[in-house]
């Protein structure tokens, strides 16, 4: 019998990573990637010939001191796989990995092959976090770290074992190195899920009837060492904080659903995506909140009100209400920052969702659910690839090939070593690759809606500061990326107001790029 | 007789020594490296140390995939402690120490009394399923190579000494000022353009692959105000330039 179930589910799986191997696949052919991760390639690049990974204090590599684990994980991947860390940039490693961890997951929580494939698939063929899960970014590699932590917490909370605790530690440690969000998110789901079975213990008289046991130490320490020994939360966290901030999210989440009040000032330039990309990812939050919302209060009128005693000692609330936990600080944390994240929404609470319309026994509500998700995956593929939005018919921006001549033009005509560049994080990436050996090294300048209207001419106010070069690629139909979450219409949208711009000299163009230079007035 | 999964673990371990050693490239070494990296080092050390595994309690899925986040934090922790001895970024010093691990937990796993996850066809499927990922990636990240060279056609102007610095900006009228114009123009075939420049007639050009073109010139210009001073390149029978350059200049 369980050797059948072992088929069944290894049956269920390996199309399952087959399917999002080949989806990744085709991502990688649309030189689909997150900005972030080109300096983490340009850096590889920059230590493989080097004995030793000596992270610099200052310029472009300097934020990765907070991330080591990730420079050392893609080097090593590179390094064991014989490819240039340029090939490994675009390829589907993420979604092997993310595939497989997070079907073993669900097939744990939800007890079917079938939905665990289904929501494996939502995920994995899920647009909206293709760029930061499908390859090497530090979500790909960070999250089945998270995924397996959950799974193994599962088992610690029910039985205490000295492996256990070596696994869960280890899970944590290699996370802190490689993505602080994940990091959070450990200590966030280990938090709620022990106060759950606290909670649990409480309200029942018999305290054997919750054969859970909160690991409430593991948390704390968790905590202090996370706070002890993060920076991220004092350097890039804290200082963000405003209240102002609270109010940009606002606006930006409402962009995001593409509804724009009225009341709300917004420059023309900023980008704002097709009113059918907003409504699809809103009806995909909906399908996954909704369950949720009307679970947890009937979880609430259950324990507190009735005190029943099946809520009591089900075993899979502290699961639900650990993930829930962590979803929902996750986002309000972000909101202080500046942007609502739906990231945690959308890539962990499609489980507890599930499991909530599970609890319902109605069988075919439970698979429709799983299905719509996956339906909302493949109707965003659809949307998007029509709208240009990530993937499209040709290509959304000049790969890094297309911008190898610029970029040699740069290394042999710029006046000095450094030089400051405003551009797109996106193209700034790849002249930050391409620059590794070469003896110049851009400094981005990032873009702000100020600066995007000096560039296209709109604005007579003089430059905050005069950047060297502004490369403008041609081709690219995506967002011109700035600043913390600043995304700026696609300069390519404004070449005819770049050349009446007589504040802006045009010194080169190879039909991919054009590079300007301000005149200095 | 020791159990098949361990057994394919030090196989394909030892194979990966091999390829990094002898430094052989290709879809194996990739396939191969992927799973080096992200199953072999967390699977024999599940293999070796969880005591639920040996008595048969851990299922065969359960430790395929949790092999996955325990080698990624195994290669992630010990990479790092091990920089500081130059021993994590060098793919020989790599692949010797977690080969070197990776085979001693696996031994250890060996030595230890345990019963196998149920019967051989299920390791099969699960292996060949988890060695037919990995050669699909490695045959896909072999085929993706990034071409270095394409061919382009670029258009630039230079400041007075040659780099892209000190344009000029204002002149007086009358007064010349020196620019320089160049081309670059990589191709499969040899190219006729025609530069239409403001200080000069119109330039026709024969552009070799691989050949580059620059010019001196010298503009002069009479008439007080803003003026727009572009070069544009035009393909051969082409009527709109294929590339275009422009400086601003304010007269006096």
């Amino acid at each position: 019998m369980k050797s059948k179930r072992l088929s069944v589910d290894l049956a269920f799986l390996l199309p399952t990573i087959l399917l999002s191997t080949c989806f990744g696949a085709f991502l990688s052919l649309q030189r689909v990637t997150d900005p972030f991760l080109y300096y983490d390639i340009a850096f590889v690049k920059s230590i493989q010939q080097e004995t030793q990974m000596v992270i610099p204090e200052t310029g472009p590599y300097a934020s990765l001191s907070f991330v080591a684990g990730r420079e050392i994980l893609l080097t090593q991947f590179a390094n064991m796989m014989g490819i240039g860390p340029k090939q490994l940039q675009f390829l589907p490693l993420g979604t092997v990995l993310l595939s497989s961890t997070l079907y073993f997951l669900a097939l744990r929580l939800l007890k079917s092959p079938v939905v665990a494939s289904l929501v494996t698939l939502y995920l994995t063929l899920n647009l909206s976090h293709a760029t930061a899960l499908y390859s090497v970014f530090g979500y790909a590699l960070a999250l089945p770290l998270f995924l397996g932590f959950v799974a193994i917490s599962k088992e610690f909370f029910q039985r205490r074992g000295h492996f256990e605790i070596g696994i869960l530690l280890l899970l944590f440690v290699a996370a802190h190195f490689i993505h602080y969000t994940i990091t959070v998110w450990m200590v966030l789901f280990l938090t709620g899920a022990s106060l759950t079975i606290g909670i649990q213990k409480w309200l029942t008289s018999n305290s054997y009837a919750v054969k859970a046991v909160p690991a409430y130490y593991l948390a704390i320490a968790l905590g202090v060492f996370f706070l002890g020994l993060n920076e991220t939360v004092y350097q890039s966290f804290l200082p963000l904080i405003h209240l102002e901030t609270l109010d940009s999210a606002a606006q930006r989440f409402l962009t995001y659903l593409s509804i724009d009040p009225a009341s709300i000032n917004r420059s023309p330039y900023l980008y704002t995506r097709s009113s059918a990309i907003g409504l699809i990812s809103a009806c995909s939050l909906v399908i996954i909140l909704l369950p949720i919302v009307l679970g947890v209060i009937q979880d609430i009128w259950q324990l507190i009100v009735r005190r029943s005693l099946r809520w009591a000692t089900d075993s899979q609330l502290p699961m639900m209400w650990g993930i829930t936990l962590m979803g929902i600080i996750d986002s309000v944390s972000y909101a202080f920052r500046g942007s609502i994240s739906t990231k945690s929404f959308s890539m962990i609470l499609p489980l507890v969702t599930l499991l909530y319309v599970q609890r319902t026994g109605k069988r075919t509500l439970y698979y429709s659910v799983a299905l719509l998700l996956v339906m909302t995956s493949t109707v965003k593929l659809l949307v998007f690839y029509d709208n240009s939005y990530v993937i499209g018919p040709g290509n959304t921006n000049s790969n890094s090939d297309r911008i190898q001549p610029s970029a040699e033009w740069l290394q042999s005509h710029a006046p000095q070593p450094k030089f400051t560049m405003l551009a797109d994080m996106n193209l700034y990436g790849k002249y930050l690759v391409a620059s590794v050996g070469r003896g110049y090294e851009p400094i981005l300048c990032g873009y702000t809606t100020e600066r995007f209207e000096n560039v296209i001419g709109a604005s007579t106010e003089e430059w905050e500061t005069v950047p060297d070069i502004v490369p403008v690629d041609l081709v690219s139909l995506e967002p011109t990326t700035g600043f913390v979450w600043v995304r700026l219409n696609p300069l390519a949208n404004y070449l005819k107001e770049l050349r009446n711009n007589h504040r802006l000299n045009l010194i080169y163009d190879d039909g991919a790029v054009w590079l300007c230079q301000p005149t200095g007035e | 007789m020791p159990s098949l999964d361990l057994v394919i673990v030090m196989s394909f371990t030892l194979l990966q020594m091999l390829l990094v050693l002898l430094d052989i490239t290709g879809p194996i070494r990739a396939g191969s490296g992927f799973l080096f990296v992200s199953l072999w080092p967390g699977y024999s050390l599940l293999a070796a140390f969880c005591r639920r595994y040996r008595q048969n309690l851990m299922g065969l899925l359960e430790h395929l995939v949790l092999s996955v986040p325990t080698s990624l934090a195994l290669n992630v922790v010990l990479g790092l402690a091990l920089n500081n001895l130059n021993l994590s970024i060098r793919p020989d010093a790599h692949v010797l120490w977690m080969g070197f691990l990776t085979c001693a937990l696996t031994l250890a796993a060996m030595v230890h009394p345990h019963t196998d996850h149920g019967n051989k066809r299920r390791y099969c499927l699960a292996f060949t399923g988890a060695l037919t990922v990995a050669l699909l990636l490695g045959v896909f990240a072999h085929s993706s190579r990034l071409s270095d060279t394409e061919s382009y056609l670029s258009l630039y102007v230079l400041g007075a000494d040659g780099q892209a610095v000190d344009y000029p900006i204002e002149v007086a009228a009358g007064t010349p000022v020196r620019i320089t114009v160049g081309i670059n123009y990589a191709g499969t075939s040899a190219e006729d353009l025609h530069l239409v420049s403001p200080t000069e007639d119109e330039i026709a050009l024969r552009m070799q692959p691989g050949d580059e073109w620059e010019k001196n010139m010298e503009l002069t210009l009479t008439q007080p105000g803003l003026h727009r001073v572009s070069w544009d390149l035009y393909r051969s029978g082409m009527n709109v330039p294929a590339r275009s350059v422009q400086l601003w200049l304010k007269v006096y």
